[in-house]
């Protein structure tokens, strides 16, 4: 792909590595061309602006709902019965080899 | 004097220790997480429980140092896909004509970012964005919350929808503009989108 020569739709597809300044699997030379895309385009620096919005918006909206607490309950009941029955399998083991 | 029954678990006690302290802080995100996939609490619960269960007895194989509520949230797909996706007729199709149609829409009728927050969605019920999250397609809805809820990075997304980085992009992209679309849709129900702009796309709900 020219990341020189790239039209609208082809520049969406990597508009979310500005969002999320996460430029993974993308070369130096290859972000400046995409940055130099959307600066030069209203629609893609529009699209950009409207997605770190989004993005900013889900952030500062999002209300996380607690784990209930008898869930939490169960789960540190349950692992603990598990750590319990792992240390008495040892402990038998152990003193078995002895 | 030496208690040889503990010393002699030191090893087990310190992986239990481990668990506690890099594990189960993440309760809360993996319920949260459960609950926008399954959609109700009691399979969000069960899922839960059986993700940590599989974690504890699995946490040999978990590399100290990583990041461990990815981890926890790849032991979360396997079990939500065991035990519910299976249940599911059809997968989500997505919408693109909707999400074209949106953009349309609200490039015509918005000039700027400013008016997404300020004037348009800030009056919208916490339900209502729950609501837009939940409809997303599974593989929009998955590849947002990882990265704008959990913050989790392109390569950990990509691991955990087994997808190249290439495609975790794109669907983040699509996913947040068909999300724009339907907290569009929800506020112009509740008469909050002016009327030159209130002709919005129907919604595929």
């Amino acid at each position: 792909m020219n990341f020189a020569t790239m039209n609208c739709r082809q520049v969406e597809r990597f508009l979310s590595a500005f969002v999320d300044m996460d430029f993974s699997g993308l070369t130096p030379t290859e972000i400046v061309s995409l940055e130099k895309n959307i600066h030069d385009c209203p629609d893609c620096s529009r699209e950009l602006r409207l997605d770190i919005a989004t993005k900013s918006y889900l952030r500062k909206r999002h209300t996380e709902t607690p784990c209930p607490q008898p869930t939490i309950d169960s789960v540190v009941a349950f692992v603990y019965h598990i750590y319990q029955s792992m240390k008495a399998s040892y402990s038998m083991d152990r003193h078995a080899g002895n | 004097m030496v208690d040889i029954l503990s010393s002699e678990n030191t090893p087990l006690q310190k992986r239990h220790e481990d668990f506690e302290r890099e594990a189960l802080p993440h309760i809360n995100a993996l319920y949260n997480f459960a609950l926008r996939m399954t959609g109700n609490a009691d399979d969000a619960n069960d899922l839960v429980q059986e993700t940590f269960l599989k974690a504890y007895r699995f946490f040999d194989k978990f590399e100290q140092g990583t990041n461990c509520k990815a981890w926890l949230f790849r032991i979360m797909k396997n079990s939500y896909i065991n035990l519910y996706r299976k249940k599911t007729k059809e997968p989500d199709k997505v919408d693109y004509d909707e999400i074209k149609d949106f953009y349309n829409i609200i490039k015509s009728s918005y000039t700027d970012s400013h008016d997404l927050q300020e004037k348009l969605f800030d009056n919208l019920f916490d339900d209502d964005i729950t609501r837009a999250i939940e409809s997303l397609p599974e593989d929009f809805r998955t590849v947002v919350i990882l990265s704008d809820l959990e913050e989790f990075s392109y390569e950990e997304i990509a691991d955990f929808v087994e997808c190249p980085v290439g495609t975790v992009r794109s669907r983040l992209h699509r996913g947040r503009k068909l999300l724009r679309a339907r907290l569009f849709e929800y506020a112009r129900r509740r008469g909050y989108v002016e009327s030159e702009a209130a002709e919005a796309p129907a919604s595929d709900e």
